[in-house]
């Protein structure tokens, strides 16, 4: 069945294939192309340095006019990610565009890493942590980058 | 004056508030005032479309910008300016000054040969762009415009050609794409300005009613939770709080009863709320007439039907029955508030469903239409103040200010039991009617100005009552 939904990850999919944006990479699960596994290498020269963080993203037939479900399957310590590993990111929610594809989806994510947005906190002491103490809230982190690689 | 119960009809308490009867001379309603004007949304049209002008001018930007701007201030025009000169508004809407001259232009719909459309992968050929010229297909844009419409999003309509493009979709962009599309953003820029004007504009409750109340700045200045207003479709309602109309009483008080209240009618059955059992033969009696004076056919015992107690116990006074005097049992278990509570809302449902009920009396044979355009209009309304001024009493403590507003109750329960019997009788009495008609309205304004402007000490077990 070729719906717009589809037609758009299928060119999504070749776009992250021909042209790999640093550090990231994605692809549907075999039998689902609305199912996508993805995984964010945590920026150089950030306390998520060399972690591989483990990603879900699931699509429907709205796609895109309306955004995926991301979410992380890796342990987060993070300001804007809660618990459960679904995250809190304008771009996925209000500030959404059916310009968006799946590589800008996870070089957002990416970045929102080492920049988090305190203001709107989905991990309250993460964020607390975040702005008053810098070094606990770093080894916090590493923690969570050592368990990305069992 | 009563019917044994055998209707089928189903009362719905929901609706019981929606009362259509007609008053002929509410001095609260009356709408030949300096307080209000009945508007419609046009009329709130021209108001937004001078507002923007008038930013559009100052700033000498396009009017479809100036329109984004007031809407992302929440129409603050003071808010906009200050923070535009100061060069921060254009940021909020995530744009630049460069942006802003490249929106002068409006988008247009180009042909071009056959290319992928960047959003569907589909090919097309019949495209759309911005002015920044970056191009996606016209079916694309056209979802994703509708759909940013039926969300009420306006601000985040950005370029679909591109996905770093900063450029935001106008007013003149939807226009050019279709005239649904321009209705659409014109209805959705209105209601901003209806919503972010919520002090000056009350869009009437009523159900399918398009009217707006325009409040005059002399009233927008005021407490509104006194003023009642009814709209041209007949719809009565509250400024404060746009529920049902509750005077004597105000919105915070009237809404706290509503929720315990509402809950309890909710949970009863058609049966409770309707009929009750004769207190001496225990017979199942619905009343279908407005006076409380009941007397059973079955075994022709005489009571009233608020109290339950016979009838000439009251002995043409009603203090008793208005008065809540707490069983000894009552008093010193954890029950009192509940005691009180059915205490009132029996009170309060009576002449509730009085106010309504009294509409029907003029079904009957009353010729002079004097009496119908004054008597029966000024006990509906009579019961319906009632009605609330049971909550006031349920609400408040015991003092002397209770004691005379219980009296005033007392008082214009027994007239208005009186012209009730009078407008249900054969007797086409109509001097009689007036009078006591007249005799109602003053006492009933009195005791509305009386429980405004009383400093009511509430009472902290009926305030935090919450039903079980």
């Amino acid at each position: 069945m070729s719906t717009t939904a589809r037609k758009r990850l299928m060119r999504d999919f070749k776009r992250i294939q021909q042209d790999p944006t640093g550090g990231v990479s994605a692809s549907p699960v075999p039998e689902d192309i609305l199912m996508w596994n993805a995984v964010i290498i945590g920026p150089d020269d950030t306390p998520f340095e060399d972690g591989t963080f483990r990603l879900i993203l699931k699509f429907d037939e709205s796609y895109p006019t309306k955004p995926p479900v991301v979410r992380f399957l890796s342990e987060m310590f993070h300001p804007n990610v809660y618990p459960s590993g679904e995250l809190c990111l304008d771009i996925l929610q209000n500030r959404w565009s059916p310009t968006f594809d799946v590589s800008a989806i996870l070089t957002s994510i990416q970045s929102l890493l080492n920049d988090p947005n305190t203001a709107s906190p989905a991990n309250v002491e993460a964020a607390n942590m975040f702005r008053d103490h810098r070094s606990q809230y770093s080894k916090r982190v590493r923690e969570t980058v050592e368990k990305s690689w069992l | 004056m009563m019917s044994d119960t055998t209707s089928e009809d189903h009362y719905e308490f929901s609706d019981q508030f929606d009362d259509d009867f007609d008053l002929q001379d509410p001095g609260n309603f009356d709408s030949d005032n300096n307080y209000f004007n009945i508007v419609n949304m046009e009329h709130v049209k021209a108001s937004e479309r001078r507002t923007v002008a008038e930013i559009a001018d100052l700033f000498s930007i396009m009017v479809p910008m100036s329109t984004i701007l007031l809407m992302a201030y929440f129409w603050n025009r003071e808010k906009l300016s200050e923070e535009y000169i100061e060069g921060r508004a254009l940021a909020k809407v995530g744009l630049t000054d460069a942006d802003l001259e490249v929106q002068r232009k409006s988008g247009q719909k180009v042909q071009c040969s056959p290319r992928t459309c960047p959003i569907c992968c589909d090919t097309y050929t019949r495209g759309f762009q911005l002015a920044c010229k970056h191009t996606a297909c016209i079916k694309c844009y056209e979802r994703y415009l509708g759909e940013k419409l039926s969300s009420g999003d306006l601000l985040s309509t950005r370029c679909l050609g591109q996905h770093d493009c900063r450029l935001v979709a106008t007013l003149d962009d939807f226009r050019e794409l279709s005239k649904d599309l321009e209705s659409g953003y014109l209805e959705k820029t209105a209601a901003s300005y209806l919503q972010s004007h919520s002090s000056s504009f009350k869009a009437c409750p009523g159900p399918g009613c398009t009217s707006i109340i325009e409040l005059t700045s002399s009233l927008a200045m005021l407490d509104l939770d006194q003023y009642m207003v009814e709209c041209s479709c007949g719809k009565r309602f509250c400024l404060g709080c746009k529920n049902d109309w509750h005077l004597p009483i105000k919105c915070d008080l009237a809404s706290r009863w509503m929720n315990i209240n509402g809950e309890r009618m909710k949970n009863n059955l058609w049966l409770d709320k309707n009929t009750k059992p004769c207190p001496k033969c225990e017979a199942r009696i619905e009343r279908t007439e407005g006076c409380n004076h009941m007397k059973c056919r079955t075994c022709h015992f005489e009571y009233c039907w608020m109290c339950m107690q016979e009838w000439s116990a009251h002995n043409g006074m009603f203090f008793k029955c208005v008065h809540f005097q707490p069983s000894a049992e009552a008093k010193h278990s954890g029950r009192a508030t509940s005691a009180r509570l059915k205490h009132y809302s029996i009170r309060f449902d009576s002449n509730i469903i009085d106010s309504r009920r009294d509409v029907n009396v003029r079904d009957l044979t009353f010729s002079s239409q004097q009496v119908l355009n004054k008597a029966v209009p000024t006990l509906s309304y009579t019961r319906r103040i009632l009605a609330w001024t049971y909550v006031l009493l349920f609400y408040v403590t015991g003092s002397n200010q209770k004691t005379i507003l219980e009296t005033s109750v007392s008082d214009i329960e027994s007239h208005a039991e009186t012209l009730a019997e009078l407008l249900a009788g054969d007797e086409q009495a109509a001097a009689p009617c007036l009078e006591l008609s007249g005799y109602l309205e003053t006492r009933v304004e009195n005791l509305i100005t009386h429980a405004l402007e009383t400093n009511w000490k509430l009472d902290r077990n009926s305030l935090t009552y919450t039903p079980s």
